[in-house]
């Protein structure tokens, strides 16, 4: 038995700056989990049935717009509705300091912002996938 | 004679001691005007934080008015002319960009290789390795590799009024009743029908559906219509 | 648990269809006790493979396919294999986005998969997969292999029919053809046949098929000119598509298709468990040790001691 991490990434909304979301999907791989890259322009809707058809470990979303606030919580909230409690959601992109307790309270796990290292959004994954091991 | 924009880099912008950004983009700002740019973007030093504040944009534009009316950089045509080193850079830049050139025109030329992913996989491999090298200290950042700062203090961010949304809701519904929608419509379908000619030219199209009041969302599905949708070629 | 998720999975739920899935890929030991109990509710999909190298535009035509499909009320799904790093076991899989218009229509599924190390273009989860979703209720089972050439056999033992995607342009089409990966075709589709040397490229298949030795039941490989990005010829393809599955179910090639991948499977599965039982005959104990050490004092030779040490470990496993 091999047990492989997957993981979405994903832009929701309307914003086209992917530079940070493709360097974390690209680095995820070469830390050797399996990634499923959706890119730009994703609806919550739409984020959320492909994590549910790819039965990912964790969903990571990069925002930076703005509208981190809105669209974040829906992410979360579609994924229990459609009964997905297990997959762990964590964020990043351009995102006040003060935004994230708020986030986190919405069930963000995790938010990263510009200049944390890789290794730290590795960590996350590392110290958190035994909650997710079925 | 060569007309180009320049943007000061997005990328080089740190979150980390915001107020560095001012310094980055005012170096940025030298070598656009140095390299004889026509037009300028200057980023501002807080877009690495959320959308930039109005005293930030006001900042951004001085570094172009300091430079433009203070530096003295404008005064001759070229003032790095016959610089050794600088006649170096240009001709390696030269060089490169023509070996850039050959290659696409022999993969069939710029739509063929943006089809092909080949123009998307050489900014994402160029990404990928600068973040490497910030990440393992082969690159300086100053503030966020190097002389970082312990605890930052808070810094002011624009908080766009959730309000604005109702408005703009409600000042587009208002448009939309008020307007002669038969010219509204007009417009549109002469652009629908524009658009299926490729022998025509849309702007002047555009620009009567614009004075017809039709939306910038409007005119957009007309040609999303017709045209479809850009896919990128994701290649990672 | 089994019984929640058979039951799922034959309602056509999407999460149930999902975690079998990733139970399949992960090896799970329940796993063959699910694909046992989905036994039964299989052999009612149309399972086909489509193949071609990479830039030949598999996905975007996949797209299509799947909205022609659509528009004729029928439920599918698609296997996309990427592959995984051969250094590090990560994988970027991205093939799905060129079909990102159907994530929200509930008759299409769509999973990828990394080939974690399996060769052959697909992955070692892909066949099991496929009953998964036979048993899920879809119409059809599209299989979208790695596409780097001529190693891309194995979709044939999984699917019921491969199509082989081929573009004008790529420069080695001719070295292609001849290196056999035509054998792996049954329909074959130049698509990007807006181009100008499509014809010519469909004159080069032609010349090739008609050098290839009359097929199994002499049915003659269909080629169809389609562009996904102009949306031209598709409802050819996929009327051909159907109408050869047909044929092919008339004149008993299916038939002898789905014996020969039973055959095979079977062959798989029992070499795989005996291997399993030799490693971890291997294994326990000093068995391997004390050979090794009898090889390198010259005490007997490799051939001499297997052949003696076959029967013992043959009937040590008959004893369990």
């Amino acid at each position: 038995m091999s047990r492989k991490i997957r993981i979405l990434i994903s832009k929701p909304g309307l914003d086209g700056h992917d530079r940070g979301a493709k360097y974390i999907a690209r680095a995820l791989k070469d830390a050797g989990y399996e990634v499923i890259y959706m890119g730009i322009r994703q609806s919550p809707e739409a984020i959320v049935k492909t994590a549910i058809q790819e039965d990912v470990d964790f969903v990571g979303l990069s925002l930076l717009s703005g509208a981190h606030n809105e669209l974040f919580p829906e992410v979360v909230r579609l994924l229990r509705e459609q009964g997905a409690n297990d997959v762990i959601v964590f964020g990043g992109g351009v995102i006040p300091q003060e935004d994230i307790s708020f986030l986190k309270e919405q069930g963000i796990e995790a938010i990263f912002t510009p200049g944390t290292p890789i290794q730290k959004v590795i960590e996350f994954i590392e110290t958190n996938k035994e909650r997710v091991l079925h | 004679m060569l007309r180009f924009h320049t943007q000061t880099g997005g990328s080089t912008l740190t979150a980390q001691q915001p107020d560095n950004n001012i310094v980055r983009v005012t170096i940025q700002t030298l070598a656009a005007v140095l390299g004889g740019t026509q037009s300028l973007h200057t980023n501002s030093r807080d877009e690495a934080l959320g959308l930039p504040t109005e005293d930030s944009v006001r900042i951004a534009l001085r570094t172009q008015q300091i430079v433009a009316y203070e530096s003295g950089v404008t005064n001759t045509v070229d003032p790095l002319a016959g610089s050794y080193f600088i006649e170096n850079l240009t001709d390696k830049i030269e060089e490169e960009v023509s070996k850039y050139l050959n290659k696409i025109e022999t993969m069939g030329g710029m739509v063929q290789a943006i089809e092909n992913g080949y123009v998307q996989k050489e900014i994402q491999d160029a990404a990928y390795k600068y973040q490497q090298e910030i990440e393992k200290g082969d690159r300086v950042v100053v503030g966020v590799n190097k002389f970082t700062v312990e605890q930052e203090k808070p810094k002011e961010i624009l908080r766009v009024n959730p309000r604005l949304r109702k408005v703009q809701s409600e000042k587009l519904m208002k448009l939309r009743k008020n307007r002669n929608n038969r010219e509204t419509e007009e417009a549109l379908q002469a652009l629908r029908e524009g658009a299926r000619d490729e022998s025509v030219n849309l702007m002047p199209l555009i620009l009567d559906a614009a004075k017809a009041y039709a939306t910038l969302g409007e005119i957009c599905n007309v040609l999303r219509d017709e045209f479809g949708e850009y896919r990128e070629s994701i290649v990672l | 648990m089994i019984g929640k998720l058979v039951n799922g999975i034959i309602h056509g739920e999407t999460r149930s269809i999902a975690r079998a899935i990733s139970w399949i890929e992960n090896d799970v030991p329940q796993k063959e006790e699910l694909i046992d109990a989905l036994f039964e509710h299989t052999g009612r999909a149309q399972v086909i493979g489509i193949t071609g190298p990479p830039g030949s535009g598999k996905s975007s035509l996949l797209d299509r396919i799947i909205e022609q499909e659509r528009k004729r009320d029928k439920k599918i799904a698609v296997l996309a294999i990427d592959p995984s790093s051969p250094f590090t076991g990560g994988a970027i899989l991205g093939d799905r986005l060129r079909m990102q218009k159907h994530t929200v229509d509930a008759g299409v599924f769509i999973r990828s998969m990394a080939s974690r190390g399996h060769l052959g273009g697909v992955a070692g989860a892909t066949s099991d997969s496929v009953k998964v979703l036979d048993a899920a209720g879809f119409d059809l089972i599209v299989i979208e292999t790695i596409g780097v050439g001529q190693t891309e056999i194995e979709v044939m033992n999984i699917a019921d029919l491969v199509m082989l995607v081929l573009v004008p342009g790529l420069g080695d089409e001719i070295q292609a053809l001849k290196a056999g990966v035509m054998e792996i075709g049954d329909i074959f589709v130049v698509n990007k046949a807006d181009k100008e040397e499509a014809n010519r490229l469909k004159a080069e298949i032609e010349y090739v098929l008609h050098l290839k030795s009359e097929d199994e039941k002499g049915v003659k490989s269909p080629i169809f000119m389609t562009s996904a990005t102009e949306n031209t010829g598709i409802e050819e393809l996929v009327n051909g598509l159907h109408e050869y599955m047909q044929r092919m179910g008339e004149n008993g090639t299916l038939r002898e298709r789905r014996r020969r991948r039973v055959t095979l499977e079977l062959k798989k599965i029992i070499t795989a468990k005996i291997e399993a039982h030799v490693h971890k005959f291997l294994e326990t104990g000093n068995n391997l040790d004390v050979w090794i050490d009898q090889i390198l004092r010259k005490k007997t030779s490799p051939y001499k001691l297997i052949n003696e040490k076959v029967i013992q470990i043959l009937k040590e496993l008959k004893e369990k």
